[in-house]
Parts: structure tokens; sequence; C-alpha cells
């Protein structure tokens, strides 16, 4: 592991923190990020960012990071991903899903299976919700052959700004990853729902549903929306509702779109506000929504080496960076080709890459 | 609904061989919030974002889209325009209609 001198790669900002720091992390390369917020009137990390880097310090180890005396500027020299049982409580300014999402890139290539509690705020409209991490994030893991007991257990519900909730995370290990091949998108078959209020009127939860499938029922008929309903301390400390919608297409291409209340807004409206962001996803098209794709593409980079093929629908500005940043740690540029040349109003690619071949290498110790 | 393209974009130059934000590179070009800009004749300017790429909002996976960007979806018209993505529409997937 020891490896002399590494060099160390360099950004500035505190945009696009997460990628970085798991990038970081898997590819061994320490990372050195500066002028974090150094121009603003109140300069350096969030506490989320702080709990974050605090978060990467418990789920690995051996890991260094250095926070310069005002904040602006880290150095994290990445340590081995161990795994474990693990708990930590979020701060309230971002969701769990801050949290997850940069764990779930991470987990597959621990030591040991990670069991990892978190509690805090369940959805947000940050970040992903706890709902859709469970319904869409982990099923993306599934295409590269992470599945037996990958789990997320949704324990306690927490609403903004109290929260209260909890959430428990568990990850299995691999060896190696699968190279993807998914370039048909399919045609939406069915869609599925859940919606939840706590500590309001359960109707609201009804009401989200009725307005939901006044728009998608004349699309499918196949729609399914799941009220859940948390009772007493399972539902956290505030009140809240929200509606998280998932398509699913003939062949497992998975589209999401979530809502969450805002003072002064009807039920009726948060849910056409989820309808509508899925009508738009699901019109973006390519096989794995906007959301993903970095998640996607990233695993693609740690695949076999082998030539990984997806087709997505325009990348997001995240996703540009993810690239850029991929490229600069592990040295692995995207074929990107418009998937349909000869329709000029087809705006969906073609993304490509040879795997890295990367493999856990701390699974092969235990 | 789907916009009408003048060209078609270089996706890999402007992502790697290009020094354009990534915002510059899927929107075209960079998107100041007009509240930004009514600000600029007093005393005290708001920093814009230019040596820093974008704002906060990037470190985040939910991009909630514009309201008037979802408000589009209240028409018929733009709705049946999708239909061909569900297993309930024509045969003719967009690509094959030719």
């Amino acid at each position: 592991m020891a490896q002399p001198a590494p060099t160390v790669l360099t950004f500035s900002g505190h945009n696009y923190l997460r990628q970085r720091l798991v990038l970081s992390i898997l590819s061994g390369k320490p990372v050195r990020i500066d002028k974090i917020r150094s121009n603003d009137k109140n300069p350096g990390l969030r506490d989320f960012e702080v709990s974050l880097l605090r978060l990467l310090e418990k789920v690995t180890n051996g890991t260094v990071i250095e926070i310069s005396y005002t904040g602006t500027s880290i150095l994290v020299k990445p340590g081995v991903i161990y795994g474990g049982n693990l708990t930590h409580d979020c701060p309230l300014s971002r969701s769990v899903g801050y949290y997850l999402e940069t764990i779930i890139m991470l987990a597959p290539f621990s030591k040991k299976p990670m069991t990892l509690t978190l509690r805090g705020i369940t959805s947000d409209d940050k970040d992903l919700s706890v709902d859709l991490i469970r319904t869409v994030t982990l099923p993306h893991l599934q295409l590269f052959g992470i599945s037996d007991g990958l789990e997320l257990r949704i324990k306690k519900r927490g609403a903004r700004p109290l929260g209260g909730g909890e959430v428990q995370f568990l990850c299995p290990v691999i060896k190696l990853v699968k190279t993807l091949n998914f370039v048909d998108p399919g045609k939406i078959k069915r869609i599925r729902g859940i919606s939840h209020a706590v500590r309001v009127s359960p109707q609201f939860s009804n009401r989200m549903i009725e307005s939901c499938r006044s728009v998608l029922n004349r699309f499918v008929p196949d729609i399914y929306l799941y009220s859940d309903v948390y009772k007493g301390e399972d539902s956290g400390k505030s009140p809240g509702y929200a509606l998280s919608l998932v398509a699913e297409s003939t062949t497992s291409a998975l589209h999401c779109a979530e809502a969450i209340s805002e003072p002064g807004v009807s039920p009726e409206d948060i849910a056409l506000v989820a309808t509508r962001s899925l009508l738009a996803e699901i019109s973006n098209g390519g096989c794995v929504d906007r959301k993903h794709q970095s998640l996607v593409l990233l695993m693609m980079v740690l695949g076999s080496e082998d030539v990984g093929r997806c087709r997505l629908g325009e990348p997001t500005p995240r996703t540009v960076q993810f690239l850029r940043d991929v490229r600069d740690f592990f040295g692995t540029s995207f074929k990107i080709v418009p998937a349909d040349p000869d329709n000029p109003e087809s705006t969906e690619l073609l993304f490509s890459c040879y795997g890295t071949g990367f493999v856990n290498i701390n699974k092969s110790v235990a | 609904l789907i916009r009408p393209r003048v060209a078609r974009k270089d996706w890999m130059q402007m992502i790697y061989q290009s020094s354009l934000t990534p915002s510059h590179v899927v929107h075209g070009e960079l998107q100041r919030h007009p509240e930004e800009s009514s600000h600029t004749d007093e005393l005290f300017t708001i920093r814009q974002d230019g040596e820093v790429d974008g704002d906060d909002e990037d470190d985040r996976a939910s991009a909630s889209l514009p309201k008037s960007d979802l408000r589009k979806w209240a028409s018929g018209e733009v709705l049946d325009s999708i239909r061909h993505l569900f297993i309930t529409g024509s045969g003719l997937a967009h690509g094959d209609s030719h």
C-alpha cells in the first residue's frame, strides 16, 4: 500500500466535495481542496461537510484529514475502507441522503460488510430521500453485481427541521465490479410511489396519491402508490410529508422524482410537482436517471477490464464535473457519442469506457 | 418539449478539452439569477461566482427543476408528446419512426 510520496491532486472550491473525496479514497490518491468559500462572508467548511469528513474517517482506517485553521482548505490522505458496524449522527443542515449518497459509492469496497446507522433528517429537498435511495439507488448497484444483503431499513422518519429519523444501511463486500452493458431504455411499464406523512393528518398522504393519479393514469394502468404511515416515536420530531415516485421500464431502467412538503403549499400541489418532475425525468430519456448518472459512471470506471456501455440522457453539470474528476483520479475518459445518430431530435448519448479492473484488495486480506 | 437543435454538441470535446464550467457545458451559456443583477447599482456588489464554479446547489443530487419547467406539464399536448415512452403508447419509439 505504501507508495513513495503519491502526488496530491489539487482542486478549489467547495463544490463537488463529495465526489472528490470518494474518488480520492477509491483511487488512494491524496487530495487537497483549497478556497472553500474563501470569498464568502462565512468562509470555510459547513457543519455537514465537516460531519461528512468525520464519517469518512469512521468508515476508513488510516485516513488523515487536515483542515486548515480557517476551514478554507483541507488535505485528505486516504486510508483503506474498513466498514463494519458504525453509527453516525448527522447534523440537521442536510439530510441523511447527503451522507448515504457518498457512502454507497465506497461501502461495496470495504474490508468488512458495512452496517451503518444514520440519524437525522430522512428526506429534504436537497438530497435523495431515503425512499428513493432504497427503491432506486440500491437497485442501480445490483446492475454491477452488488446485491446479496444490500438493504436500507427506514426505522424512523424525520422531517425538517428537527429530524429524529433513523436508517440502517447494510452493504455486502464485493471483490470485482461487473461490466455494465445497458443500452436499451425500454418503455415505462409501471409506476410505483411512496407517499408518507408524519405528524400531520394521514389524509394528506391520500390526497397526494389522488392528485398524482389524476395525471399518471393516462399513461399506464399499472400504478401502485403506497401510503406509508409511521406513528408515535417512529415519526420523528417534526411534521412533514412527501411523495416519491419511481417509473420502471420493460428493461428495468428506473426514473425517479420526489417532492417534499413546503409551508403553505397543499399536498395536491406537492404531488403535482413530484409527478411533473417524474415526467420531465422520463422525457430526458436514457437507461439511468439524472440523479444516478455519477453513481453508474463511477461503477463503470471501476468495472472489470472490458468495455462498459450505458445509454444516458444529457448529462447534468454535476455529471460533467464528475467525468472530469474521474479522468484526474483514474485517467479514464469516456467515449460519448449520440445514441441515435440518425435522429436529429434525440438528445440521448451512449457513454462507454474501458474499466480499470478495480479489485477490492481489502477483501482478499480479510 | 424536445428542443430544436442547431447542431449536435460535441460532448467529449466540451467535457475533456475545454475549460468551460460544467453548467456552461450543459446549458450553453452561463445562467445568471435575475436577482443577482439587480444588486449591481448598490454600493457593495455581490460577488459573482466567477472563480469558484457554481453555487451551493451543485453539491446536491436532487437538482429540482425550475417551477416554470414543470408548469408546461399541465398541458395535455405536452403530456401526449411523451406517450411513446410508455408501453401503452404507439409502437413507434422515437428514433425508429422512419
